[in-house]
């Protein structure tokens, strides 16, 4: 159990993976596959910041008392985020021409359209 | 008490992502994932990253659910998962998936045993020394004798000093992804002016300030118009002073570009696009670019190498501020641009009548 409340974050970060695995395997509507997709970006985020903080850490600024967390990761994650979001906008630009090609946001709709069509 | 917290958010942060994957009703569902954002902003300030916070409390809060909620709103009538299924607030539980999910969890959860516990001050990435008897590269970034007087924000000083190239490149990846928005997008990317059937005077005529178009709720306009200003100026601040406080041209452009798409949302895109001209937008990215690759050049001019920002003989104050700047400033017309292309798609044919009624909806 004491273990337990050493590696929280990192127990949320597998259950966040798990759930960002699960909508995109079980949820046949695109904008939610794209959420999936962001639930298990967020969920890497969350190990990479978590294992660069030191008990009683200060933000990495040169002018707070040291021990500093581990500027690194922040940097990573900062780019990473911002990455995300051109990452999420070209899935949905995919989703928008799906949606104007089909008329549908159900991927199972799609394809049995892509189906009949052959 | 520090547990405690972390405990509560952990459990937050679980049940809002159930609550997420659940929820059958799209918009619900992103309105949800708004506030694990949140709660994750607040997470990173625990674990003491204020630069993260700040960039996800921007990002996660507002750019990312901006595009989903527009593309929600395009799709309107497919906003309910599965609609055959009963009406329910929830979708049925799916054992297959979740015992297959289940399955890849379990090494995963061995791995994650593997760590050092969270927190503790011995873990190799922190360590005073490596394993192979060399200084880490922590002690490298923070014990401040390689970092440049400017930088106090040492998350600043990696970004731009210590890993200039991985920045570098991280930005060509943005500028890629709202290439590849506008190329997908290109062929029904249609520009307002000339979809209303206005004539230029008629547009000119048009005053939105005073007069907030139907279907934009008063109490939203009048909101955001005095929240504007605050924003953009907390925007350019966290860009500027990044070298010295949390926050710098990533966290500062995703501000300023989340205040524009916070106008033109509760303005309308139309009025947005009508305000900032795409050529302006176009010019901005350039300046940033410019700027920036123009910093991490000019050592060469003075025999040091790419990225010896500290070689250049002008204030390194300046120098800092320039190349956030030039950061803030790409970032920030690249998010504007995505969010607006994606607003101005309009579906073909059989589909235009419902996104036009979606838009006034917004």
């Amino acid at each position: 159990m004491n273990s337990l409340f050493q590696y929280h974050f990192y127990y949320v970060f597998v259950v966040l993976f798990g759930l960002g695995l699960y909508t995109l395997l079980d949820s046949p509507h695109l904008l939610k596959k794209v959420i999936g997709l962001n639930l298990v970006q967020i969920s890497v985020f969350l190990v990479f910041v978590s294992a660069g903080y030191i008990d009683g850490a200060s933000p990495p600024l040169l002018s707070a008392n040291p021990p500093f967390a581990n500027p690194l990761p922040h940097a990573i994650v900062l780019t990473a985020i911002v990455i995300g979001v051109g990452l999420t906008a070209v899935a949905l630009a995919l989703v928008l021409k799906l949606y104007d090609e089909f008329g549908t946001m159900d991927i199972q709709e799609i394809e049995e359209a892509l189906a009949n069509d052959e | 008490m520090m547990l405690a917290i972390e405990l509560a958010l952990s459990i937050f942060l679980i049940t809002a992502a159930v609550i997420v994957v659940l929820l059958r009703d799209i918009i619900a569902s992103i309105a949800t994932f708004a506030a694990l954002s949140l709660g994750l902003a607040i997470v990173w300030m625990v674990l003491g990253a204020p630069d993260v916070a700040l960039t996800e409390a921007a990002v996660g809060a507002g750019v990312m659910t901006v595009l989903l909620l527009i593309v929600a709103g395009k799709t309107q009538n497919h906003r309910l998962e599965s609609p055959y299924e009963a009406q329910r607030p929830f979708r049925k539980v799916n054992w297959i998936a979740l015992s297959a999910v289940t399955l890849l969890l379990i090494p995963l959860i061995v791995f994650v045993r593997q760590f050092p516990p969270l927190g503790d001050a011995n873990a190799p990435s922190v360590a005073d020394i490596s394993l192979a008897g060399n200084p880490t590269p922590y002690w490298y970034y923070v014990d401040g004798s390689e970092t440049p007087a400017t930088f106090e924000n040492i998350v600043g000083a990696v970004l731009i000093v210590f890993r200039g190239l991985d920045t570098f490149g991280e930005l060509i990846v943005a500028f890629a992804a709202l290439i590849g928005v506008l190329i997908i997008l290109r062929h029904q990317i249609v520009p307002f002016h000339s979809q209303s059937g206005l004539d230029e005077t008629t547009r000119q005529r048009t005053n939105y300030h005073d007069k907030p178009q139907p279907g934009f709720s008063p109490v939203v306009t009048t909101a955001v118009r005095r929240v504007i200003p605050l924003v953009l100026v907390f925007g350019g601040y966290t860009t500027l002073y990044g070298t010295v406080v949390p926050g710098g041209g990533f966290a500062g452009g995703v501000i300023l570009g989340a205040g524009f798409i916070l106008l033109g949302f509760s303005f309308g895109f139309e009025a947005l696009s009508r305000w900032i001209d795409h050529r302006v937008l176009g010019m901005v990215l350039l300046v940033g670019a410019a700027l920036f690759v123009g910093i991490i050049v000019g050592p060469l001019l003075f025999s040091g190498t790419l990225f010896e920002i500290s070689i250049i003989p002008l204030d390194p104050r300046v120098v800092g501020e320039a190349v956030e700047l030039g950061i803030g400033l790409l970032v920030g017309s690249v998010i504007t641009a995505i969010v607006t292309g994606m607003a101005v798609f309009s579906n073909t044919e059989a589909n235009l009548e419902d996104s036009n009624t979606t838009r006034e909806d917004a």
